[in-house]
Order: structure tokens, then C-alpha cells, then sequence
């Protein structure tokens, strides 16, 4: 899932402004695989476990002294839209641990005019292990950011 | 399909069989005179026919997965008699008896439950005179 410009994104409680961009991919952390006698093509494939890797970039146009840490545990939320009149808008919630906070400054220090950027890479976690981390649900025909 | 004493113990999944060596079973001279000084070897007899089966377990839920690792070891309790295994191939082999079954390292939840296994079978010989 790759949604540009999500509104009302919030990590554990916290307001982020001027997200750019949220990257959230499923991989397979184990495969099961087995083969049978009949031919050379595997006869049974399943994921008994995966990963879901969430990457969330903003832009940072100031001094920023605050920022997540590693190990932190919350829940991500933003809103998202396929167009701009909101219509077919979501929420996704995704319960996840933050693993890894760098900052990408263009230019250096100076910015060369481009603004800074933070990105806070997660891994979901599901408190039970079956239930997916990561919802998907409408907003009811509200726009983005309207209430729910 | 594959089956032992009639019934589909394997057929949830892929497996694969496999034949184990055959041949004679050749014993150094040391081990039957018990003597370290003995030179050579002898044969015995012939190696007792095996038949490895490796492969998984499959069900849509737990319960019918347990209920399949619990038919497989069921036949290999020690008064379970011997009986016909049909091999992958529908070749019958009479008189194997399932002596060893073993189960991979977890069960696998995805999309359905499974669990890998390897299970033996042999034509044991008994006591010769």
C-alpha cells in the first residue's frame, strides 16, 4: 500500500503534519513449502509468517528537538483518498513498533532550498499474532479529515 | 493416492516417498565373535525393506489438524499390526509396519494449518533362528 499526501496522520496519540508519503509492505518472513511426487512444481505454499514494514515520511521545514524512538509501541492512524473530493476515503490504523528514525537533509544544513525530511520506519505487531495489525475502514462518504 | 491399511493417512498434503537402501546387511566379524581382533566381514542376511514418506499435513482449522497427526500415530503404536502401504506410485508393498513417525518444528498457521512430518515404514524381519 502506498498513499501520497495522507491527512490526519497521528502516531501514538501525536499529531504528524506534512506527510508526504506512507509505504506500508507485506512480506513473507517464513515460507511452508512441500512438494510432491508428481511433478516438478510445488504442490502446497503458505506464509506462516509475515513481516509489515511501515515507512512514513514527512517533511521538516524548522529545528525539530522531538522525535520517536526505537522500541516505541503505538498505534499509526492516517486518512487516505483515491481523489481529491475525499469520495472512497479510509482510515488505517496500524499498531506497530518503531524501528528505525533518520532524518535526509538536501544539500546539507543549508537545505539548497528543499526542506528536510524525516522518516520513521515501523514493524506492525498484532497483540494476539492472528489478528491483522494494520484496518482499513471507511469513512462514511466524510472527506479527507472530515470525522467519522 | 497413497494409503496404509486402507486408510489416506497422508493425503491431506504433498508427500513424497522414498525407498531406503537395500541390499545385504554385512557385519564386521568383530561385532559377531565379539572379538576387536577378528578381521573381515560377513553377511548376515538381507536389510529389511523401508519406506520413508515425507511430506505435510493440511486442514482448515486446528482441530482437523490434530485429528491428522493423531491418525498417523495411531498406526504407529507399537500393537498396531503390520499391513499393506501403497506407494505413491500404487505399488503395494505387504506386511510394513509403521515404526517411526516424526513431526517438523511447528505447526504452521497461514492460510490453512499444516505441519510437516516424515514418517517410516518397514517389513521388519523378527528373530531368525
Amino acid at each position: 500500500m502506498l498513499v501520497l499526501d495522507p491527512t490526519a496522520v497521528s502516531f501514538a496519540g501525536t499529531r504528524w503534519e506534512g506527510v508526504r508519503f506512507v509505504q506500508i509492505d507485506r512480506r513473507a518472513a517464513r515460507t511452508a513449502r512441500e512438494q510432491g511426487d508428481f511433478g516438478p512444481f510445488a504442490g502446497f505454499v503458505d506464509v506462516p509468517e509475515q513481516r509489515i514494514g511501515v515507512r512514513v515520511e514527512r517533511e521538516v521545514r524548522g529545528t525539530e528537538l522531538s522525535m520517536p524512538n526505537p522500541g516505541d509501541l503505538g498505534e499509526l492512524s492516517f486518512e487516505a483518498s483515491t481523489n481529491a473530493s475525499g469520495a472512497g476515503a479510509v482510515r488505517v490504523r496500524v499498531v506497530a513498533v518503531v524501528t528505525d528514525v533518520s532524518y535526509q537533509v538536501p544539500g546539507g544544513a543549508s537545505g539548497a532550498g528543499r526542506p528536510a525530511r524525516r522518516i520513521v520506519q515501523f514493524e506492525a505487531v498484532s497483540a494476539d499474532g492472528s489478528t491483522d495489525p494494520m484496518t482499513v475502514e471507511p469513512l462514511h462518504g466524510a472527506g479527507i479529515g472530515g470525522a467519522s | 493416492m497413497s494409503s496404509f491399511r486402507s486408510k489416506d493417512l497422508f493425503g491431506s498434503g504433498p508427500h513424497r516417498m522414498v525407498f531406503a537402501r537395500r541390499g545385504q546387511l554385512v557385519v564386521p566379524w568383530a561385532v559377531l565373535l565379539t572379538d576387536p581382533s577378528a578381521r573381515g566381514s560377513d553377511s548376515v542376511g538381507d536389510l529389511e525393506f523401508e519406506v520413508a514418506v515425507f511430506g505435510r499435513l493440511v486442514a482448515p482449522d486446528l482441530a482437523g489438524l490434530l485429528a491428522l497427526r493423531e491418525a498417523i500415530a495411531a498406526e504407529s503404536a507399537y500393537a498396531t499390526s503390520t499391513g499393506t502401504l501403497v506407494d505413491t506410485a500404487g505399488v503395494s508393498h505387504s506386511g510394513m509396519r509403521l515404526y517411526r513417525f516424526e513431526e517438523g518444528p511447528r505447526i504452521d498457521r497461514g492460510r490453512v494449518f499444516s505441519l510437516s512430518y516424515e514418517a517410516r515404514f518397514r517389513r521388519l524381519a523378527g528373530p531368525t533362528p
